[in-house]
């Protein structure tokens, strides 16, 4: 549906009946007039504030005749306006109209409307900085604002959604994002047509290179900490209005795997760090296909010990492997779905009902292996390991089609899996750079900062994929 | 944007063309048709396999980087051409598909005894079709990743050090082959290098800044070394008789590996031969592809791409057994070695005479 | 999105047959092969072991048949789990069969893709079937008691691990022939009882456990040896010592003072050097002064070289080089004429001199 004002709407005079037309049934619009003076005020009374409303509003222009009202409403914040699509956009986004002498002037007093800062509940941390980007933009900006505190902190707003308008702000750095894909990234978001946004992981789908990969290609995190590096790093953020997820660009598949905490530890153990989600990340997407492809095709593989063992604990089991794997997978799934969709209260009991009940009677009855509990339980684990949740999704997607291929050419199967992963891979680029950054192309100087976490005095120049025209970023001698 | 390749990403994407099945019974290869120290032979060859890259290096300077279709058409007109295209196109891929099929072949030694070869060789094909669809610069770049995946092997060699012994190479130079020393044996041994002559694709793909040429003979020195090392390494690790008798000497060495947790590691370090394979598959359709959108440049979509996989699908049905496979193969090896060589030597005067024609209507 | 048919094909298409579901397949353990009793037209006695998952136990398969797979597919027919090579850990050769070769066997485990080539390779003295049946007060099976014994003296080098890779690599080696270790049934265990020398696949000479360890000094480097030294007789100052801990190094050196066709004009040194600590000593030398010391260092090495002097010459007898000596003759000739040599013959006359070096770390807690 095409709701955008028609050509005759558009040319419409800016008149209160014109505005009270417009808003008609809508119960929580209110006209106010002041006999004093003749001015009428209108606004949504729900999206303003009653401070600001006596402020602003009651106070001035209650107590003010007809001469004082008009030198008045000459002076800031009041602006005068004549368009008539702008002022109703005006009153939707929480300011007064006010109607005197045939003109109308514009006035902000929204309120706040959403929660406080608080802690990311998707993305908590140890040590750093606690607070969490929220669902009001103007907030998140101010977060920004507060860490990178530059001039030069540029942020163009654009509006996404046909119906929603929601805004969504670009934040870059002049003189060190390209302008290229800042260029690119703001064709790619003005031609983005849809009725509504409402989240940015959503969003992020609309203006991929890739729509059809299972990879997500922009970068989202709730931290603020981690979007004032990318964009020191040359990268371009953007916030969506309404969603505590801001994305930021271009980003490679190893931004994934990195997190702030990284760089708010020392460099060997931040090193230590990136190396477990790299085990992490083999661990989720391979260890139960692993499991699967050598239970039924590679029994040779398996250490003879071992192998008895397992041996006796799949002899009770009445599936093949593969369907046995299959079925505790989707079993921990569920777990996870549920636990994620019940209050924390309850979800502790989740836990009880997937590690005692599932777990434990599962092997006892013959329903499972136990070696199969611990490859399905370490690479669930494992997945947690991902910062990124989008990504860890993903991961777990892969890895179900990973255990069929080794199911069904052990692994031979499994290898052409990961080959197709790594095609895939090869495949996808953000607006126009590669994903696979660093690797291909190859950057020597930023695997330091991808695969390990070179000291702060190695690293001294931006990430190559940002394409950045302002390279060095440390000038530290060791 | 036309995305330029860098030497380094050259330089793999050659390693892992030269990199194929020929890997598995080279040591037998060499064992067989040189004898004694055959891995020197190697040396010898890569060596022979250099100068040829040189002949492919004056190409791009005479020719001044253009495509071989430009250097050719300023001859030759278009028309008797075609069928030369077509011939050199279908040539490619039946190389590629029976490369492929060759370690379909190899694999079902180890695992899958009874699936039919050709099953696996449709998921092998979907594989090739997948990474074909893509542009080169996507390729090249599921290239590195295939090549991080498979050059750790290389460091594999220190494990084999404690049953190594020098006295196994014996103090004799290519004495004890099977056969006598003929072309046909060191052509054989040679084979193992065969790939680098599509360096001849990459010409559209690079420009000075990207020193094409420094990365194809870094890539060709880096195989070299690493099939060297290999080579090297069986021969003392194996008595020189028994190398003779090994079918593949390369999976037996790799039979060796144990860990704690794991034993017969071959069956897992065999996989990753599956990517050097692949993309050398890959990129031999990849040269046919090349021709053929010359022959066809209004071919739609990925018609091109989904005939030659098809084709190169239907070409495995050709092998069955090892002995088959292995025959053909050199047949085809043995070819591509003679276009190898021969392409340079016709393309050299060609490019001379199409500058010198070229600059004579500058001026 | 484009693995989607791709899966969909791979569910659709694949076979079963290849399936080999670990709690459905028979691990064989150890295949045995010995003379049968009323050998006809070439039939051996083959038997297989495969260990039950309860670890303690295994079923015991044996018949007459005349190769290996041949006896497989009887035990098949009457194994409820189709039995698989992929984790055969040991072969056994009865050493009477060992004696006419066993080339033939050797070459279908070599030829299976399945096997790999770390299994051991030995030769059982006595009924092997027997040996492998019996139950031990070690514990766990037969199988996995002769793998462990195995393991554990190998890794101290004295008894050369010979498995599939080494017997074959010096099997189709001119220079060295293969060696495989010897085990024998006690009444409650198995027992390493010395070192056979093959000449090509025929088992033809033994070395006694007691100097076993003596041939592995000959072989080569020994890691972490234990040596006992029962000095013999008056020419030695000594009664007995132990050298523990010791690692020792080979050297060899080929001299030609002759025609060599024949081997008489070959003199090979073998130089030994070993280090260790002394650590049992009953005698009358005084360990305290360095002179004794000396004195007992050199008494020792005496002792070893004579040891080590016999068992060549029990090689020499037997015409089976299984220390390699060949390879180093082989460095020093050119290729036409090592292809004129035959060398069993040449390694059973020449002349090989064993020099031995011993240089003791410490003496214990005490002087």
């Amino acid at each position: 549906m095409d709701i955008r004002p028609t050509p005759e709407e558009a040319k419409a005079e800016l008149t209160l009946a014109y505005i009270l037309d417009q808003f008609k049934d809508c119960a929580d619009f209110t006209h106010r007039s002041f006999p004093n003076n003749g001015a009428s005020v209108v606004y949504l009374s729900y999206l303003v504030g009653n401070d600001e409303l006596l402020r602003e509003i009651v106070k001035p222009l209650s107590g003010a005749n007809d001469e004082e009202a008009a030198a008045l409403l000459e002076c800031d914040p009041y602006s005068a306006t004549q368009d008539a699509t702008a002022c109703l956009n005006g009153i939707l986004d929480g300011s007064a109209a006010i109607f005197f002498r045939g003109r109308a002037w514009l006035v902000g007093i929204g309120r706040p409307i959403g929660r406080t800062i608080e802690q990311s509940e998707t993305e908590s941390v140890i040590a750093g900085p606690h607070d969490g980007f929220v669902e009001d933009l103007y907030e998140n900006l101010a977060v920004l604002r507060k860490r990178i505190k530059s001039p030069k902190l540029k942020t163009v707003f654009l509006s996404v959604g046909e119906i929603t308008r929601t805004t969504v702000a670009l934040v870059y750095l002049e003189g060190i994002a390209n302008r290229e894909f800042l260029g690119k990234l703001i064709g790619r978001i003005e031609g983005a047509e849809i009725d509504g946004v409402f989240e940015s992981n959503m969003f992020i789908q609309l203006i991929d290179d890739n729509p059809n990969s299972v990879f997500p290609q922009y970068m989202t995190t709730e931290r603020p900490d981690s979007i004032a590096s990318k964009i020191l790093g040359g990268r371009i953020a953007a916030l969506v209005d309404g969603s505590p997820s801001v994305f930021s660009c271009p980003t490679s598949f190893f931004d994934f795997f990195s997190s702030p905490d990284d760089y708010y530890q020392r460099w060997m153990l931040g090193t230590a760090l990136r190396l477990l989600r790299i085990i992490g990340f083999i661990v989720t997407i391979g260890f139960t296909a692993f499991y699967v492809s050598v239970t039924t095709y590679h029994y040779e593989m398996i250490p003879h010990t071992m192998l008895l063992n397992l041996t006796e604990s799949r002899s009770k089991v009445p599936f093949p492997p593969l369907i046995e794997a299959l079925l505790m997978e989707t079993t921990i799934e569920l777990l996870r779905e549920a636990g994620a969709r019940l209050p924390t209260k309850i979800g502790q009991t989740i836990g009880i009902v997937g590690g005692i009940v599932i777990g434990q009677a599962a092997v006892q009855a013959g329903f499972t292996s136990n070696i199969l509990i611990i490859a399905v339980a370490t690479s669930a684990i494992a997945s947690f390991v991902i910062p990124s949740y989008v990504m860890s999704a993903s991961l777990r997607l892969i890895r179900f089609g990973l255990i069929i291929m080794a199911g069904v050419l052990g692994n031979l199967g499994l290898f052409m899996g990961i080959g197709l992963v790594v095609i895939q891979l090869a495949g996808i680029t953000n607006l126009g750079a590669s994903y696979l950054t660093p690797i291909a192309p190859v950057n020597f100087r930023d695997m330091l900062d991808t695969f390990i976490r070179g000291p702060f005095w190695a690293l001294t120049k931006r990430p190559s994929i940002t394409r950045t025209p302002n390279k060095i970023k440390n000038k530290m001698k060791k | 944007m036309r995305e330029k390749l860098n030497w380094f990403h050259v330089a793999v994407l050659v390693y892992m063309i030269e990199f194929d099945v020929t890997a598995f019974s080279l040591a037998r290869v060499t064992a067989e048709n040189i004898g004694t120290n055959g891995w020197f032979a190697l040396v010898l060859t890569s060596m022979a396999a250099s100068i040829n890259i040189f002949l492919y290096w004056a190409v791009y300077r005479i020719g001044k980087g253009q495509s071989f279709f430009q250097i050719m058409e300023s001859f030759v007109p278009r028309g008797p051409l075609v069928p030369a295209y077509l011939g050199l196109a279908a040539f490619w891929v039946l190389l590629g598909s029976l490369i492929g099929k060759n370690f379909v072949i190899v694999s079902q030694m180890l695992s899958f005894q009874s699936t039919h070869p050709m099953y696996i060789f449709l998921l092998y094909c979907l594989l090739v079709y997948a990474m074909l669809v893509k542009d080169l610069y996507s390729i090249v770049k599921a290239t590195t990743v295939f090549f991080l995946l498979s050059f750790w092997m290389n460091a594999l060699v220190p494990y084999f050090l404690s049953d190594w012994k020098a006295v196994r190479l014996t103090p004799f130079l290519f004495q004890g082959s099977e056969r006598a020393h003929s072309l046909q044996g060191w052509a054989e041994v040679f084979t193992a290098f065969v790939g680098y002559e599509l360096c001849l694709f990459l010409f559209p793909h690079s420009d000075r800044k990207t020193k094409l040429f420094r990365g194809v003979l870094l890539g060709h020195l880096l195989i070299s070394a690493a099939y060297v090392t290999t080579v090297f390494v069986t021969y003392g690790f194996f008595s020189f008789q028994q190398l003779k008798e090994l079918q593949f000497p390369l999976i037996n060495i790799l039979e060796y590996l144990e860990l704690p947790f794991l034993n017969r590691l071959e069956n897992l370090v065999f996989m990753f031969f599956l990517f050097s394979n692949l993309v050398t598959t890959v990129m031999f359709c990849f040269a046919s592809l090349s021709t053929l959108r010359h022959v066809f440049p209004r071919a739609k979509g990925k018609t091109l791409e989904t005939v030659i996989v098809c084709l190169v699908f239907a070409s495995g049905f050709l092998t069955k057994t090892v002995r088959e496979s292995d025959e053909m193969l050199r047949a085809l090896y043995f070819t591509e070695m003679a276009i190898a060589f021969g392409l340079p030597l016709l393309l050299i005067p060609m490019a001379y005479f199409a500058n010198r024609k070229g600059r004579g209507i500058e001026a | 999105m484009k693995k989607l048919p791709l899966l969909l094909a791979a569910i659709v298409l694949s076979g079963c047959s290849d399936q080999k579901i670990i709690e459905k397949v028979g691990f064989t353990r150890t295949i045995s092969f010995e003379k049968a009793e009323d050998a006809e037209d070439g039939r051996i006695k083959v038997s297989f072991s495969l260990p039950k998952t309860t670890q303690k136990e295994s079923i015991f398969y044996s018949t007459e048949a005349r190769s290996m797979r041949q006896a497989r597919l009887i035990f098949d027919r009457q194994n409820d789990r189709r039995i698989v090579n992929g984790q055969l850990r040991q072969v056994l050769f009865g050493a009477s069969l060992a004696q006419e070769g066993i080339w033939k066997h050797f070459d279908s485990l070599l030829r299976d893709p399945s096997v790999g080539n770390r299994v051991h390779v030995l030769i059982a003295e006595g009924d092997v079937a027997q040996l492998l049946n019996k139950k031990y007060p070690q514990g766990s099976t037969a199988g996995e008691y002769i793998d462990n014994l195995i393991r554990t003296e190998t890794k101290v080098m004295d008894v050369p691990d010979t498995n599939l890779y080494t017997f074959a690599r010096d099997y189709y080696d001119d220079g060295i022939e293969p060696v495989a270790t010897i085990l024998k049934e006690t009444p409650n265990s198995i027992i390493i009882d010395g070192i056979a020398l093959f000449r090509g696949d025929r088992y033809v000479a033994r070395i006694p456990p007691e100097d076993k360890m003596y041939f592995g000094l000959l072989l080569g480097g020994v890691r972490a040896g234990d040596l006992f030294l029962d000095f013999p007789d008056e020419r030695y100052s000594s009664e007995l010592s132990t050298l523990l801990y010791f690692a020792s190094r080979r050297n060899v050196k080929v001299t030609r003072t002759g025609p060599i066709m024949d081997g008489l004009g070959l003199k090979v040194d073998l130089r030994l050097t070993l280090r260790g600590s002394m650590l049992e000593y009953n005698g009358d030398l005084h360990l305290e002064r360095p002179e004794d010391q000396k004195k007992l260092e050199a008494e020792a090495a005496r002792y070893v070289q004579g040891k080590c002097e016999s068992i060549i010459a029990t090689m020499q007898e037997a015409k089976a080089d299984g220390i390699g000596v060949g390879q180093y003759v082989r460095n020093t000739m050119s290729y036409r004429e090592w292809k004129k040599l035959d060398w069993p013959e040449a390694f059973s006359r020449a002349k090989i001199d064993v020099h031995v070096e011993i240089s003791i770390k410490d003496f214990g807690k005490i002087q």
